[in-house]
């Protein structure tokens, strides 16, 4: 006992002098160096569209004005804004009844409100335009029982924005429920006291502390539907991404796509501009100290409510995976061959997986570096980091597949280059949680594992590490998820012959085959859906702030 | 439990409340409050403090029972006025400042400015020492502050009564005392009417006219904070305020015999076995004759020292205080001498 305790004392003794080393100036430089490669390679698609829009900023201007790109920014721009509002609508109500009200079922609703997250956005897509297109489910039940011929169309804007709100509301529900959780209850009995009503009280305390949350909610919502292709494209909706993707594969010598390209990232940028602006005005509540969560007695309305509750994640999960099972059943039934699924779901569990590794590595460097606050340093690394958050993945791909051709035709088409892809377009993605995780780290914790004869190896494991590993958990897991569903970078970049589940559900879907989509969507759905619910349903969600 | 002679301003008759039918949180529970008084209702942790706080805002409803402010009924099983109704200022234990407002706003919220007494507004404001940071927000303030903003928000309101739920519990011990002194002095000033609920005696001891212990969701004794303090009637009114000691005693040739010595018994006392003295730690010294406790800890109090004393036979602990310049030590054998015999026999149910 004695040996393994001295031996103990030892490498203790060693750990510390290594971390004692020139006050650590060695491992500093290596971290700053590493974090601005990092940061350049991450600015590469920006980077090179700058560099070539200097080239030709006339023809871009000339370009942009053009009354048909007008028509495609105002088609994105509509997008935008009615996905946002009715995924806010959604979110909000279902929030606060199933994390402040006495509504019943309300922990499992809480999960499975968040399912609909795991679905890629074509296969909602698929399944919503088989249940409410033209010959679909619905319109067959109607037809059947009340002889009805004609329903509104599926495609087109209205389509798009019931599939992509129902896709994006757990963007902002997930940072809601964290936000109920811990809403200081105080606030509205102080107001109610101080004479205001309900609603007063709704408009006047509840939205504007509410209103941060929601406004990043709705930037990740914003950024998702400005870089979606699978669902628009399905649905026959033209925006920026459907433009850029038809001309890469049509257009001579892909005209317009990078000012296409270039447009859409102003746009993000705006978007993230007017959140940045919401954040900076917002000053944030103290949490609830000594009271475990007030929950509003609905009385009798909850059994009214319960059904409109149960909407949401019924009409965004469970009737999609229905529609899918029904196919799949189908499918069986007409001996249709599944003969390369099993390789796609290897494909894709494999690259998933060694993205959600190598993101996860590569986000130490730029956490510990944007944690060490070194003036302008940290704030450039820190930014360029999110630089991929504001991209759609379609424009990540076609600057890397131009930037690859040009300048470094080794990696075409190679995995270098689409895991390149998955980590510009998913490192944020795994920032934001460790970070978050980060900061509610008692900067005393760290002196007190110092002063408890720690040396600075040992703090940072025992402390930072054991501490932060929820947020490092989620960060893997969300990118593990992200990557399952990618579809627009990877169809540009897989090498010949690789396919992953995305591709080959596109490759069924574009040509309309919808029931050959129903196995490869089920096992896409089931890998993304265990983590996601696993994750409402366990206490990790709460240590993080999203 | 009133004063004929004063108006009354809060009156609650007999209220109970529960959140299942098992438990009832409140019991038959009643007091009043005068006008110009500063009323406490003090108890320890659980004993139905929020919730009493909860029903007279309006924030719950009662179950029976009834609750009126200046006559005018605010609750009862069936009758319930919401709490944005109520002319009750409110001050809250976590003060709940709204932090995406300003000072200002947190103080004028909800009020129209043509109805409010600009003349009033500006001497609570003075009064409170608020004019200088009416712009800051709340996460700018110091907890003293946001103290003084809380109590600015509820006061320009002119609330018929002041209701504050442990308003000091945030705060660190020398800023309390501070704004516990200057809190008393704006109260007055003012003419304010107050309930006061908290679980802090000191607190209770020094602000209020009037206490009334809440234990099990009754109040068990109403009183004077000196009646309170010397003559409790119940048990545990005796040891959670004033460090006494109750000793099982018994009455032999009409004196109140315990194993400290013997107390005269009072008047009303009948003749009976197994009675309780209420005996105050400052009623008894230490002396170093004998072996018959031992001093297990000593604390200081305001001016004086605290000691604790276990009984070397049964192992009761008694509190004794005394003059800080006593210099008895810990691990100390000691006897005690009773220095005042008079008695306060009291309730140990």
């Amino acid at each position: 006992m004695k040996i393994i305790k001295n031996t103990l004392n030892l490498i203790n003794y060693n750990l510390n002098f290594i971390s004692r080393l020139k006050d650590f100036r060695i491992g500093l430089s290596f971290l700053i160096v590493s974090s601005l490669l990092l940061s350049f390679i991450l600015s590469l698609p920006l980077l090179y569209l700058l560099f070539k829009l200097t080239f030709g900023i006339n023809l871009f201007i000339d370009f942009i004005f053009n009354f048909n790109i007008f028509k495609l920014a105002m088609n994105t721009m509509l997008l935008v804004i009615l996905v946002v509002f009715l995924a806010i609508l959604i979110s909000l109500p279902l929030a606060f009844l199933n994390v402040r009200s006495n509504i019943p079922f309300a922990k499992h609703l809480t999960s499975i409100s968040v399912l609909p997250i795991a679905l890629p956005s074509y296969v909602m897509a698929t399944t919503q335009i088989e249940l409410w297109g033209p010959r679909g489910l619905v319109y067959d039940f109607l037809n059947k029982i009340f002889g009805i011929n004609k329903i509104p169309s599926f495609y087109g804007l209205s389509g798009s924005v019931v599939v992509l709100s129902l896709i994006t509301y757990p963007y902002i529900y997930i940072g809601l429920c964290a936000m109920f959780r811990r809403f200081d209850y105080q606030m509205i009995d102080a107001s109610k006291t101080l004479g205001s009503s309900n609603f007063q009280t709704f408009v006047k305390i509840i939205f504007p502390l509410v209103k941060p949350t929601i406004a990043s909610g709705s930037l990740l919502v914003a950024l998702y539907v400005l870089s979606d292709f699978g669902a628009i494209s399905l649905l026959r909706f033209n925006t920026f991404t459907t433009a850029i993707f038809n001309r890469m594969y049509t257009s001579i010598g892909n005209y317009g796509v990078l000012e296409i390209s270039t447009l859409a990232i102003f746009f993000c940028f705006f978007i993230l501009f007017l959140e940045s602006r919401t954040r900076n005005n917002s000053r944030h509540f103290s949490n609830s100290s000594n009271e475990k969560i007030k929950k509003a007695d609905l009385g009798f309305w909850k059994w009214i409510l319960f059904p409109i509750v149960l909407m949401p994640p019924v009409l965004g999960f469970l009737l999609p995976v229905s529609v899918l099972i029904y196919w799949l059943i189908q499918g069986i039934l007409n001996d249709n061959s599944f003969t390369n699924i099993i390789s796609s779901t290897i494909n894709t569990i494999s690259i998933s997986l060694l993205t959600s590794l190598i993101v996860t590595i590569f986000s130490i460097p730029i956490i510990l570096v944007i944690r060490k606050k070194i003036k302008f340093l940290s704030f450039i690394i820190e930014k360029s980091c999110y630089i991929g958050l504001s991209l759609p993945g379609i424009v990540v791909g076609m600057s890397l597949v131009f930037f690859s051709i040009n300048y470094f035709d080794l990696i075409y088409q190679t995995f270098i280059i689409l895991v390149l892809a998955y980590l510009i377009s998913f490192l944020p993605a795994v920032i934001t949680p460790i970070r978050s995780t980060l900061t509610q780290i008692d900067p005393k914790l760290e002196e007190a594992s110092y002063t408890l004869g720690k040396g600075k190896i040992l703090t940072f494991y025992n402390i930072i590490v054991k501490l932060s590993a929820p947020g490092f958990i989620y960060g893997a897991i969300l990118v593990f998820i992200l990557c399952l569903k990618e579809l627009p970078a990877t169809l540009i970049l897989s090498p010949v012959g690789f396919s992953t589940l995305a591709t080959s559900i596109w490759a069924s879907a574009s040509e309309a085959f919808f029931m050959d989509t129903a196995a490869a969507s089920l096992i896409l759905v089931i890998i993304a859906g265990i983590p996601s619910y696993l994750f409402m349903s366990n206490d990790l969600s709460k240590k993080i702030t999203l | 439990m009133t004063d004929k002679n004063k108006n009354k301003i809060l009156e609650i008759d007999d209220i109970s409340f529960s959140y299942n039918q098992e438990e009832k949180i409140l019991e038959s529970f009643s007091i009043d409050v005068n006008e110009g008084e500063i009323v406490t209702v003090l108890g320890d942790s659980g004993v139905g403090k929020t919730t009493l706080f909860r029903a007279i805002n309006g924030l719950e409803k009662v179950s029976s029972g009834y609750i009126r402010l200046e006559g005018n009924l605010l609750s009862s099983a069936f009758y319930h006025i919401p709490a944005e109704k109520r002319p009750i200022g409110t001050i809250f234990q976590d003060y709940a400042l709204f932090p995406h407002l300003t000072v200002e706003k947190n103080i004028f919220y909800g009020l129209k400015k043509k109805y409010y007494d600009d003349f009033f507004v500006k001497e609570v404001l003075g009064l409170l020492r608020v004019e200088g940071f009416l712009n800051r927000y709340i996460d700018q303030l110091s907890g003293g502050q946001k103290q003084r903003v809380s109590l600015a928000r509820a006061l320009v309101r002119k609330p018929k009564l002041l209701l504050m739920d442990e308003p000091f519990s945030n705060l660190d011990k020398n800023l309390r005392l501070q704004i516990r002194r200057e809190l008393k002095k704006t109260l007055i000033e003012i003419g304010s009417t107050v309930l006061l609920i908290t679980h802090d005696p000191e607190e209770a001891l020094s602000l209020s006219d009037k206490i009334g212990y809440l234990y099990k969701g009754k109040i068990i004794q109403f009183d004077s904070p000196y009646e309170l303090f010397h003559n409790p009637n119940h048990r545990i009114i005796a040891t959670s305020i004033s460090n006494s000691n109750v000793i099982k005693g018994d009455i032999v040739s009409g004196k109140a015999v315990t194993k400290i010595g013997d107390f005269l018994l009072p008047e009303h006392c009948k003749n009976q076995d197994g009675i309780y003295v209420n005996v105050l730690s400052n009623q008894i010294k230490l002396n170093r004759s004998s072996e018959k406790f031992q001093i297990i800890q000593e604390e200081f109090l305001e001016g004086k020292k605290l000691y604790i004393l276990k009984d070397i036979k049964d192992g009761e602990n008694i509190n004794v205080s005394m003059e800080s310049s006593a210099n008895f030590l810990v691990g100390e054998k000691v006897d005690i001498e009773i220095i005042h015999n008079k008695s306060n026999i009291i309730d140990i149910s």
